[in-house]
């Protein structure tokens, strides 16, 4: 797993990446200036959060690819664990999408992978719970239930 | 203590009028996003009024705008200074057409800029609703209110994510299922959401979306 | 969006496009989109005239002259949809001839000025004796005297249209007397050798069977390149849209997989 976060780190234009699984485990090679592995797990929580109420609306989502103006951050949502990588604006999409297929590819491929994700009961919509978030995001979750 | 309540539950217009009709002397003070509105009734009409430094006429048009917030009325509180003549029904009659007029203007601009979304090449459905959740315009959108909801959480994370991560300001986002693909963009206080067909290039629709914002600030 | 029309520019022209749509009396509108999909431009018919261009920031006649002279992307026609922009008054047979003119002159000077805006310098030598140069050549190469020189930059000192400066310096550079400056040659670009080609087809084939040759040479024309000089930094997006053409998850991985590594050893 970490050679997979190793090699898409090393695509032009990536800050840093990481794999956060619904359990609650963060997977990261080293953290850059200014980030630890509780901005990581704060990061992961609102990206599942947010494919939690997709699949609310029935339109499940796989990929976040969201530009700011400093930064650009992508994320791949799988069922149990979710990827994600913090870029420079200027990252070349193209390689990072393939780099990022492939390694995903590999790591399902891996038994050892597959174990790890086998063991994980928590689902994407135990995120949603009120006590996970302010009170105006809380009561919009309710109008979308 | 004659009142106390909130806009959301009893409508000012519904407090100007007891107060005028009963010809009291007192103050009605509301709080909203910070800032306090004060209005002064004396001898059954509206004497003065003051808010977010406006005086007078002008004070009660904009706090006729609060939709909601803690007020209370206060009895035999006599008024700093006199700044408004008119009759009350007049000032409010005035103030609720002004309202009225903003949101044709802006429900135009809306219909203008919901339609230029629609016609980009590759777009299916527009959503445009506010950061409270509620639906302003909407074209080839199923379920509506839910989603409009969804966006406004959505947009809520990724500005969250956006402070986590030190990426700045949010731009634009890419949202893509197995058989969809979502944009989502802010519009000055609103979210923007756009269905789009997964064949088309997301480049393409971006540039288009940021021209149409351009034309319709 | 439904379109009746669609195809590659490479092989229709844009012109020849719009005057087989303005021969009916359509509304509509032709989307054109450049090469790796980074530019469109659109252009409005009402009732078969043409009422409205726009172009990056570019509208009417200005964004027209523009997009017929784009050469390679796609482009595709859609029927009803209107405008309420009209940037366009002349007579569409004329936009078309002038057009075409345009286009055909463009077309013979394109390769010695490839951008209106880049400079051109005095060579310092003397035309050939067989060379007559006319009041007007003259006129613009007294502008070199002073520098290097663009066709926009010329065109706005003489008040002449771009097109007429540009084949004045086109017949300039033909008789040896100006040549291109200092900022002219573009940077030569990376580009990707036959091998890599090869092994790409050789793997796209064993997935796809024959029709992997005609997906390479569809997407390798989309991006307005050919195999021979295909810019290595658009490598990823080209293995990008050819795997898009694979329609079984686990080839695509294949392909992609395979692709990965081929691009780690450029």
């Amino acid at each position: 797993m970490k050679e997979k976060l190793e090699e898409i780190t090393g695509v032009s234009g990536v800050r840093t990446a990481f794999i956060y699984f619904n359990d609650g485990e963060v997977v990261f090679n080293s953290a850059p200036q200014g980030f630890d592995k509780e901005t990581f797990e704060e990061i992961a929580k609102d990206v599942v959060q947010m494919t939690a109420i997709f699949d609310r609306l029935a339109t499940p989502i796989t990929e976040y690819d969201l530009k700011f103006d400093n930064g650009r951050v992508i994320a791949y949502t799988q069922h149990n664990y979710t990827l994600i990588i913090l870029c420079e604006p200027g990252v070349s999409l193209a390689m990072l999408r393939l780099t990022v297929n492939v390694a995903i590819a590999d790591m399902e491929a891996d038994k050892k992978f597959q174990k790890r994700v086998g063991k994980i009961e928590t689902t994407r919509r135990s995120f949603l719970v009120r006590s996970n978030m302010d009170p105006e995001s809380w009561s919009l979750v309710e109008t979308v239930s | 203590m004659a009142l106390v309540g909130n806009l959301k539950d009893l409508k000012l217009t519904n407090i100007v009028q007891l107060n005028c009709m009963e010809k009291n002397q007192a103050l009605f003070t509301v709080e909203h996003q910070k800032k306090v509105g004060k209005i002064y009734f004396a001898e059954g009409n509206i004497v003065h009024a003051e808010y977010a430094g406006h005086e007078g006429d002008e004070a009660v048009y904009k706090i006729l705008q609060i939709k909601e917030g803690p007020f209370k009325v206060e009895n035999n509180v006599p008024p700093p200074k006199r700044t408004i003549n008119t009759p009350w029904s007049n000032v409010l009659m005035e103030g609720l057409r002004l309202i009225d007029e903003a949101k044709e203007a802006k429900g135009d601009a809306l219909s203008k800029f919901s339609k230029e979304l629609k016609n980009i090449n590759g777009v299916n459905g527009v959503l445009i609703g506010n950061s409270f959740g509620e639906i302003l315009m909407e074209e080839s959108i199923a379920n509506g209110k839910r989603t409009s909801a969804a966006m406004a959480f959505v947009l809520r994370k990724i500005e969250k994510i956006g402070r986590a991560s030190k990426s700045g300001t949010f731009k634009i986002g890419f949202i893509a299922g197995k058989n969809d693909k979502k944009i989502v963009s802010k519009w000055s206080e609103d979210v923007v959401k756009l269905i789009v067909d997964p064949k088309m290039s997301s480049d393409t629709v971006e540039q288009a979306l940021e021209r149409i914002k351009q034309q319709n600030p | 969006m439904s379109s009746v029309l669609t195809g590659n520019l490479a092989y229709l022209e844009v012109i020849n496009i719009l005057k087989l749509l303005s021969s009916g009396s359509r509304d509509g509108k032709l989307i054109l989109q450049k090469e790796d999909q980074r530019e469109i431009g659109e252009i409005y018919l009402k009732g078969g005239k043409i009422v409205h261009a726009v172009c990056d920031t570019y509208l009417g006649e200005p964004a027209f002259n523009e997009l017929i002279l784009w050469r390679s992307g796609k482009f595709a026609f859609e029927p009803d949809a209107t405008t309420n922009q009209q940037t366009i008054d002349k007579d569409t047979q004329q936009l078309l001839n002038e057009g075409a003119q345009f286009y055909q002159a463009w077309e013979r000077i394109r390769h010695t000025i490839p951008s209106f805006n880049i400079k051109f310098k005095k060579t310092g030598q003397p035309p050939p004796p067989n060379v007559k140069l006319k009041g007007r050549d003259w006129e613009v190469l007294n502008l070199f005297e002073s520098g290097e020189v663009s066709v926009s930059e010329a065109a706005q000192k003489l008040n002449m249209r771009d097109l007429d400066i540009a084949g004045i310096i086109h017949a300039l550079i033909e008789a040896g007397v100006v040549a291109a400056g200092s900022l002219a040659q573009p940077v030569k670009k990376e580009t990707l050798n036959e091998n890599f080609f090869k092994n790409l087809e050789n793997e796209l084939i064993q997935l796809m069977g024959p029709v992997a040759s005609i997906i390479i040479d569809d997407v390798v024309e989309s991006f307005g390149e050919d195999r021979k000089s295909f810019p290595r930094d658009k490598v990823a997006g080209l293995v990008e849209s050819i795997s898009n053409e694979i329609y079984d998850p686990a080839k695509q991985v294949t392909f992609q997989q395979y692709m990965l590594k081929q691009i780690k050893s450029l």
